[in-house]
């Protein structure tokens, strides 16, 4: 028989494949950030997705920055100086900057920018959705006008991507209009340049040499945003040195990981609510305010606290202490009340009750909070039973009264205006207002918030909407905890944004000195 | 024989229309609403309801079924709501990455089983036999995302041996694209070193995809093996003084060749199905991979182009079993015509 040797040739050939190549982290110039999905756009009208905007945000400048440990700071990017008068902004423009392709930005990349965002009505417009017209002044500076008066414009356009003017124009006649081309392709003014996107694997992205800003000492050439859509491959590969930062590590790796030798923890606040219940608000028994109340009374908050094992809070309302005019240190605590649950459970009439639950999978943290409001419910004999599905099916499950409640994360990307994340989640028509909450006064009440100059009066309209907000009992609050971010020794700069779900500032990141 | 490869084709595009059907209607079924997904968080109904038209989703389902079947006839399996690109386009990028992983474990799996299948039944019963079959239930025992975390674990965690995902070493520039298959294109280009590359971040998907089969394979070729031992015609040889390798590869092996082969076709069949797995935990950039992340968010236009390629496939690879049969077994000759 000649199989002894035939095993022989296959030992050597495995052995030699097998053979150590040395640790991946050979190129010091490289950065490696292994990204949680592969974006489905890099326009920067259309990217809406956590990783899509680890694209745009680093290819494209915004016109005006806040600093993440104060984000009611506002901080010049391609705006140097901006100014209000009643409807009307105005924004003295960086000068010298130029596009990656070598072209001047100039305020008609501003006004072409707004014009294709307000045209689409995707990815971040609805943060400046009441603009009304945008007015070239000169090279240098821009107005905008809006609808009404809005204190927060500023800030929210440091959440909006400049593209070029010639890009836009130059597609305009296109039959899509250029949104093909601006799904795949990017030419920003930001402090990296996109080089290349190796469709299902990764996207190549290289240090602009000619950025405005300045990098820090140490800051890396080259970044590889790997797409690596299974969270326990990310933590692996970032414990075994194949990235140098992952997005979205799970909790349990994240803070293993941050504490083991070669890694530090950075913590922070960006999260107003992980998980928050949303309760229907058309389907019996939800539909009963008492009944709901018993609900956010009975709920076991400390067995979320003891999920997240450390860094978390019950939040006490909508808009957490840290969000700049946050009214919550002035809101009393919600905690487990099992006797006023008990009182609130016999005036709704809802006794020994059974609900539905449709809740995203994917996420252990919503499957936790379902499970504790079902072990909650089953000390009031109410009866919860749940099913996971997909994100879209289970939120469209609660829209279609086919589920009770439906489980979501909160986080708001505007660093100073509230209203826009109480127009998505409490408003009439608001995309994740999943069980239709409808208060008319509210509506009327937030959009008036923008409008008003004085900051103390805007604050007590917020506080306002907080408590109405809360007294309505649409929302469980399950936890706030603190974002935990492993990141290697050998790597330093990255911050936890608070106007992100999660953020990678690749020209803040860079080596270890 | 013509008439009987008309035959089958003819079946093979009657099973194609009717799994184009089914996943059609079996996805318009689901309880959810792709629109909202493409137009993103916050978005306007608006908005939604402009890009639902876009996308004919607002037409009638008869319609709408016309319309793809339409495009079928002229291989256009619709436009992606996820990548915004034509799913042939897509398909065309991701396919060779699969067809690479799935041609390598397939390889490197009819070599193995058929060399346990040998030694296992060379002396039935005896320790190489028992041990063989221990270890290869074991392999198929193990969920096949818990193995493909544990080679993780062991040799790029632990050992630092092999890279932990992808197709080629992330910090390296691949060789040029020619044909999608990194393994010819690095060898086109000239490199060994990427051949190198290639291989050993394929080392441990195919290992994974390779395990899991290796026991149903390893043994129904081992019981094929041992029934042909038993046969008149092997005592027969053996008292003309034929030896063992003699009687194994002259004739045992020609025999039992047709049940083998069956069970090989079928497991290249299991094979697809693993592959999903296995692309999405070693982040893996082909069809598998793709077909995971259209379930997600219920792109239903990759779903149905995956599901009308997979049974392709199995199509293709059945006949031509059915082709091969004739030529290793002159009594079924036939039957194929």
């Amino acid at each position: 028989m000649r199989a002894p040797r035939a095993w022989r040739v296959a030992v050597l050939l495995t052995g030699t494949l097998l053979l150590p190549a040395g640790r991946a982290a050979a190129d010091p110039s490289t950065f490696v950030y292994a990204d949680a999905g592969e974006p489905s756009t890099i326009d920067p009208a259309k990217a809406n997705v956590n990783f899509e905007l680890t694209i745009t945000r680093n290819v494209y400048d915004r016109l005006v920055d806040f600093d993440p440990s104060d984000p009611a700071h506002l901080l010049p990017a391609l705006a140097l100086l901006w100014t209000q008068d009643g409807d009307a902004w105005t924004f003295k423009l960086r000068q010298g900057v130029k596009f990656h392709d070598g072209q001047a930005f100039t305020s008609t990349d501003v006004k072409a920018t707004l014009d294709r965002l307000l045209r689409i009505g995707q990815g971040q417009s609805y943060l400046v959705d009441d603009i009304a017209s945008v007015t070239v002044i000169d090279p240098a500076t821009i107005r905008i006008t809006t609808r009404a008066p809005n204190v927060f414009l500023a800030g929210n356009l440091s959440r909006i991507e400049m593209s070029s003017a010639d890009d836009i124009n130059r597609h305009a006649q296109d039959a899509d209009k250029g949104d093909a081309w601006f799904g795949e392709h990017a030419n920003g003014t930001g402090p990296y340049s996109f080089v290349s996107w190796t469709r299902g694997s990764q996207i190549e992205l290289r240090r602009n040499a000619g950025w405005w800003g300045a990098f820090p000492k140490g800051a890396f050439d080259r970044v590889i945003d790997r797409f690596v859509n299974d969270g326990a491959t990310r933590a692996r590969g970032l414990e075994g040195g194949e990235f140098d930062l992952a997005n979205f590590v799970p909790r349990d790796d994240a803070l293993r990981l941050g504490h083991s030798s070669g890694f530090h923890v950075i913590e922070g606040n960006n999260l107003w609510a992980w998980p928050a219940i949303y309760l229907n608000m058309h389907l019996a028994p939800t539909n009963n305010a008492d009944f709901r109340d018993a609900l956010v009374r009975a709920f076991d908050y400390g067995a979320m606290s003891q999920y997240f094992q450390t860094g978390n809070v019950i939040p006490r309302g909508p808009v957490p202490s840290w969000f700049p005019g946050s009214p919550e240190q002035q809101e009393p605590p919600i905690t487990t009340d099992l006797a006023a649950a008990k009182d609130a459970l016999a005036k709704s009439g809802e006794g020994g009750a059974s609900m539905k639950c449709v809740i995203p999978s994917g996420f252990p943290e919503f499957s936790f909070a379902a499970t504790v409001l079902q072990s909650s419910a089953a000390r009031l004999g109410i009866k919860v039973s749940i099913e996971e599905a997909p994100f879209v099916q289970a939120i469209t499950a609660i829209k279609q009264d086919h589920s009770n409640c439906f489980v979501l994360g909160n986080a708001n990307l505007s660093p100073t205006d509230a209203t826009k994340f109480f127009a998505a989640h409490y408003l009439k028509d608001g995309f994740y207002n999943s069980g239709r909450y409808d208060d008319p006064a509210l509506d009327a009440l937030v959009h008036r918030i923008p409008t008003i100059a004085d900051q103390k009066e805007r604050d007590g309209m917020l506080k306002a909407a907080f408590e109405t907000v809360v007294q309505s009992h649409y929302i469980i609050w399950a936890a706030r905890p603190t974002t935990v971010v492993p990141e290697p020794d050998r790597i330093a700069g990255y911050r936890i944004d608070p106007a992100e779900y999660i953020n990678a500032r690749f020209w803040e990141i860079h080596a270890a000195q | 024989m013509t008439a009987f490869i008309a035959r089958r084709l003819a079946w093979g595009v009657l099973l194609l229309l009717l799994v184009a059907t089914l996943t059609f209607f079996l996805s318009r079924v689901v309880p959810a609403d792709p629109a909202a997904f493409l137009a993103g968080q916050n978005t306007s109904a608006a908005t939604v309801a402009r890009i639902r038209a876009e996308y004919g989703l607002d037409r009638p389902l008869p319609v709408q079924f016309a319309t793809y079947l339409g495009g079928l006839v002229r291989l256009d399996f619709g436009e992606s709501l996820r990548t915004h690109r034509p799913v042939a386009d897509d398909l065309v990028q991701f396919l060779p990455a699969s067809l690479e992983l799935l041609i390598v474990s397939f390889m490197i799996y009819v070599i193995a089983s058929f060399w346990l299948a040998v030694a296992a039944a060379r002396r039935p019963g005896g320790a190489v036999d028992t041990a063989i079959r221990l270890l290869t239930m074991l392999a198929t025992g193990i969920p096949v995302f818990w193995l493909g975390m544990a080679l993780q674990f062991v040799f790029f965690y632990r050992l630092h041996w092999l890279p932990l995902a992808g197709r080629f070493p992330l910090r390296d520039t691949p060789p040029p694209v020619h044909t999608g298959f990194l393994l010819a294109d690095s060898l086109i280009a000239g490199s060994l070193d990427d051949v190198w590359k290639s291989l050993r971040c394929l080392a441990m998907p195919a290992l994974t995809i390779v395990l899991n089969l290796l026991a149903v394979g390893t043994r129904l070729s081992r019981a094929a093996l041992i029934a042909e031992f038993d046969r008149p015609y092997v005592r027969t040889a053996r008292g003309k003084g034929l030896g063992p390798r003699a009687i194994l590869y002259r004739h045992v092996l020609r025999n039992a060749l047709s049940p083998v082969l069956t069970v090989t076709t079928m497991q290249f069949g299991y094979m697809l199905s693993w592959v999903i797995l296995v692309e999405v935990i070693f982040g893996w950039p082909g069809i598998g991979l793709y077909a995971y992340q259209s379930f997600e968010v219920f792109d239903y236009a990759p779903v149905i182009a995956l599901a009308i390629v997979s049974t392709a496939g199995f199509v293709l690879i059945n006949l031509i079993m059915d082709l091969i049969y004739p030529l290793i077994d002159p009594r079924v000759r036939g039957l194929a015509t």
